[in-house]
């Protein structure tokens, strides 16, 4: 699965718990532009494992704050390298 | 060597104010551009804070760092005399050899300890030690210092404190960051005396402490000072951070020990905030009993940085009361990301 069609799911994820985002650009911080919670954040991280299986996201959450991008597009890349690692 | 912790008490400033009078009176001013800041607060799961400022203080101006820390420590020798009042009709005073003391949240010279020591007519050739701006996690300092002293001198009592005054360094600073951080903060002081495992009348051994720093997490977590007080940052990660993380460091206390993870029956958590306290929980296979008390102390008390992990401890003591011999787990976390652990048997 590619970084696109995951920050799609990404997405479609977010939206489902607040719609009132109408739209998630690829460069968004999750924190910052789109505000989500912890709430959200936590039933986001859920919702990747449940469907990636376990992924440590604990390099991107240091990555993440370290430079302050945390962005969707930065998330889905991450999760896509682990995905074609652990298929190597 | 263990230590037996033959003494606790803790203490707060006299009046605690609920998470709505502080919302009302104070916050929703300072927040007023944050739509979600009255969401965001109440979300932590605090009830009530103990505060050495009344709203109404809070409300006036902005003080200055070194107003701040006046009070830090007008707030800190008077939590200081009433637990040593209180400590000091349980244990002989003149056996104690040591007073290790930390706190994050105000610093003065000559320091707490000493005067406190002078105060109460400790000897002259007591050993001090004050530990400065590690943040919540300066408990597990104050008992590893605690335990060196009892592994050297064994005939000596260690008196070891753990004072914040967090509610002076509120700044009405308003980002999403920061009403998160606001929301969670309360002041308490907390002490120990312990000694050798070999003293009489009981009480529960420290048996041992592991540490873990993830260097790379600096900036997740900081504590810097400004003109206008002590400034927190938080990243919204930590917590999934502690989560992925919590799990090697009590296996390897555990292993230290040679004993079995299954065979921690008691949970102290420093609860920084509730998604802390739930994902540990998760992450470690809790049961909500195991981590009541941590959460009642997050409720009754906030987050009250180093001393918060003394309060959870004389909660299970007193509330849960451990059997003897059942092995519990103190663990707290803080800038580092620092994550701090200690093996008890109680």
């Amino acid at each position: 699965m590619n970084a696109h069609t995951i920050e799609a799911l990404l997405a479609e994820e977010i939206l489902a718990a607040c719609p009132e985002l109408g739209t998630v650009p690829s460069d968004a911080s999750l924190t910052g532009d789109l505000g989500l919670d912890s709430l959200t954040l936590t039933s986001l991280f859920a919702s990747v494992k449940a469907e990636f299986g376990h992924v440590s996201l604990a390099p991107w959450f240091i990555a993440a704050s370290n430079s302050g991008t945390d962005t969707v597009g930065s998330l889905a890349a991450f999760i896509a390298d682990r995905l074609a690692a652990r298929a190597a | 060597m263990p230590a037996r912790i033959l003494a606790i008490e803790t203490t707060t400033p006299p009046v605690a104010y609920s998470q709505r009078e502080l919302f009302d009176q104070v916050f929703s001013k300072w927040y007023a551009d944050i739509p979600d800041a009255e969401k965001l607060f109440m979300n932590t799961t605090v009830q009530q804070r103990f505060t050495s400022w009344t709203p109404e203080q809070l409300a006036t101006r902005v003080l200055t760092t070194a107003e701040r820390v006046e009070l830090w420590a007008e707030s800190t020798m008077d939590m200081g005399r009433r637990l040593m009042a209180r400590l000091f009709e349980q244990v002989d005073k003149s056996r104690i050899g040591s007073f290790v003391m930390a706190t994050c949240t105000g610093y003065v010279g000559p320091s707490p300890e000493l005067q406190l020591a002078g105060e109460f007519g400790l000897p002259a050739s007591l050993r001090r030690t004050f530990i400065g701006h590690m943040g919540c996690y300066a408990a597990f300092n104050v008992m590893k210092t605690a335990l060196d002293a009892v592994d050297a001198r064994p005939g000596e009592l260690v008196l070891a404190n753990a004072t914040e005054v967090c509610t002076v360094h509120l700044r009405p600073e308003a980002t999403r960051e920061q009403v998160v951080t606001h929301a969670l903060f309360g002041d308490a002081s907390a002490s120990m005396i312990l000694g050798s495992v070999d003293e009489p009348g009981g009480g529960p051994v420290i048996l041992r402490t592991r540490t873990e720093t993830v260097y790379e997490t600096t900036e997740m977590m900081t504590w810097t000072i400004t003109d206008t007080g002590f400034r927190m940052t938080l990243s919204p990660y930590v917590p999934f951070i502690l989560g992925e993380k919590i799990g090697p460091l009590i296996e390897g206390l555990c292993a230290d020990e040679g004993i079995a993870l299954s065979d921690l029956k008691w949970w102290g958590i420093h609860p920084g905030g509730p998604k802390i306290v739930d994902f540990i929980g998760k992450e470690m296979g809790l049961s909500d009993a195991q981590l009541r008390a941590s959460r009642h102390v997050l409720a009754n008390y906030g987050n009250c940085s180093s001393a918060t992990i003394l309060l959870v401890l004389e909660e299970i003591m007193k509330t849960d009361r451990p059997a003897p011999g059942d092995y519990g787990v103190l663990t707290g976390f803080g800038p580092g990301l620092t994550m701090e652990s200690t093996l008890i048997r109680f």
